[in-house]
């Protein structure tokens, strides 16, 4: 199970382009696998955003934005209303993000918290290309993910160890940064680049303590 | 006159590179560094340089201090997280360190304890923010320090990196260690200063003094191993040729280094120097580069 939670407005307002309009996008999920909330939560985020002063080109729901194949398909349907937008809004999870970030090339601000993946180790491999940290930056690195395509998950910018755009731990890989500069090169944002990441909150990152601490909080209920 | 203030004022500061012994005892290195006395302004003292476990440079750094050296504190994200990064800076400062250069690390795979956890829970930019808020008297945590430590701090920059994505990311990501509080730079060693100067002339708009690093190319292969094994570092062929053609391989070596420091000198502000296990031979090379 894929656990979700919206992110504050005022975080997902600060992430977008001022004054600029976004089209929305949501998801179905996959029973019993994840909730990224459907139709509900994709009425729900347009009004409170649009309470706030962003204006929607328009708004579609996706059966699983994970899958490329399907959001290639789904933004057809769509298309004249996303191109109008220079950015997205989208209501996944951070895989989701990342598929949806390759097919349709401009900025994707994510509005929910990826937070943990419980019970489902046969069905994720390792190639799962979400760490889980709860406070996601793809809108800023192009849709590929610093904490997964950089062994050292440098978040603003790479190291000095590339060499012919290889990653110095792993020389068959290339560099992630490398690849988020040809990414945000390809969409005209390298000005992203120039954002200063904070810290990672750690204590938002490790699932196994979140998941201890609300049992704990379920036993003292008893 | 410190390192600090050599740099304030325009002068051309020279550096140079010690590592920390691999064991308890410090009097060898400290006799070793002896053949630098009057000849270079401080002390770059790495931590645990490619990965490789030695001495801890904050206590290294203090004992070239009270042997009356001027040490630049390296430190490395590789090995602490936040708050042992924070603690180190503290103590640092109370034992009276004034430089610091910051660096990302190695991977811990390079070096010779491959098994180890990296941790990196901080980056280079990260870790200067960190020292910016430590000097306003706080920590990562908004916690209230009792004595505020001050620093001169630096980063690195690697200037000839080989893509162009690469040199794009450089420039930006010095730009965001200039705004986070970076005050000089060091770079990967320098053979190509026709390379250098393309790469300062757009480096040197971010005000930030910038010494470049050299290091002497004490045999062909060793020139061969660099191009084929560490990024961002290129030997032109007619170096290695020069090397290669020598009667007297060292004392080429020497007047190609020297060399090198005297065409640095008008394209940035200083030197650091890395020895690379020829510390006898590198009193020459600066006697050479007649600074």
């Amino acid at each position: 199970m894929i656990s979700l939670e919206p992110r504050k407005s005022e975080d997902i307002i600060r992430e977008m382009e001022k004054g600029k309009s976004a089209f929305l996008i949501g998801c179905s999920g996959w029973k019993n696998f994840c909730n990224p909330g459907g139709e509900n939560q994709l009425q729900g985020i347009k009004k409170e955003m649009e309470l706030r002063g962003v204006i929607f080109t328009g708004n579609l729901l996706v059966d699983g934005l994970c899958n490329k194949g399907l959001d290639e398909l789904s933004l057809l349907r769509k298309f004249r209303q996303i191109f109008r937008a220079p950015q997205l809004l989208a209501i996944t999870c951070e895989v989701g993000l990342q598929a949806l970030g390759a097919t349709v090339g401009r900025v994707v601000v994510p509005a929910l918290r990826t937070l943990t993946v419980e019970g489902f180790e046969g069905l994720l491999g390792e190639k799962e290309p979400c760490r889980l940290c709860g406070d996601c930056l793809l809108d800023l690195s192009g849709g590929l993910c610093p904490l997964y395509f950089c062994p050292k998950g440098l978040l603003n910018g790479p190291c000095q160890g590339a060499d012919q755009g290889r990653c110095e731990v792993d020389s068959k890989k290339a560099c992630g940064w490398e690849l988020i500069y040809d990414r945000l090169k390809k969409e005209g944002r390298l000005a992203a680049l120039k954002h200063y990441a904070e810290p990672k909150d750690h204590s938002e990152i490790l699932p196994l303590i979140r998941l201890r601490s609300s049992m704990a909080l379920e036993m003292m209920k008893d | 006159m410190v390192f600090q203030e050599k740099l304030q004022r325009g002068n051309f500061v020279i550096t140079c590179e010690v590592n920390p012994p691999k064991g308890a005892d410090v009097a060898e290195r400290l006799r070793e560094v002896e053949v630098f006395r009057g000849r270079v302004d401080a002390l770059s003292v790495t931590d645990g340089k490619s990965s490789v476990m030695s001495m801890t440079p904050l206590a290294f750094s203090h004992f070239l201090r009270e042997k009356g050296w001027e040490p630049i504190l390296n430190i490395s994200c590789r090995d602490r997280n936040r708050l042992a990064l924070q603690a180190d800076l503290l103590g640092a400062a109370a034992l009276g360190i004034q430089n610091v250069l910051v660096v990302t690390g190695d991977y811990a795979s390079m070096g010779d304890h491959p098994q180890a956890k990296p941790v990196f829970d901080l980056d280079s930019i990260q870790l200067l923010q960190a020292i910016q808020s430590l000097q306003g008297g706080q920590d990562l945590g908004k916690n209230v320090l009792k004595g505020r430590p001050a620093f001169f701090a630096g980063a690195t920059v690697s200037p000839i990196p080989n893509t162009e994505a690469a040199l794009e990311l450089q420039l930006v990501k010095m730009e965001k260690k200039v705004q986070a509080g970076a005050r000089f730079f060091q770079t990967q060693p320098v053979f190509d200063l026709g390379a250098f100067e393309r790469f300062m002339k757009r480096a040197s708009g971010f005000g930030v003094p910038v010494l470049a690093s050299v290091l002497p190319l004490k045999s062909v292969s060793m020139a061969r191993f660099l191009n084929k094994n560490m990024p961002g570092v290129f030997v032109p062929e007619g170096l290695i040729d020069e090397l290669g053609s020598a009667g007297d391989r060292v004392k080429a070596s020497v007047e190609m280094s020297a060399r090198i420091i005297r065409g640095l000198k008008g394209i940035c502000r200083g030197v650091h120097f890395i020895p690379a296990g020829w510390e006898k031979t590198a009193p020459a090379i600066i006697e050479a580069a007649k600074l």
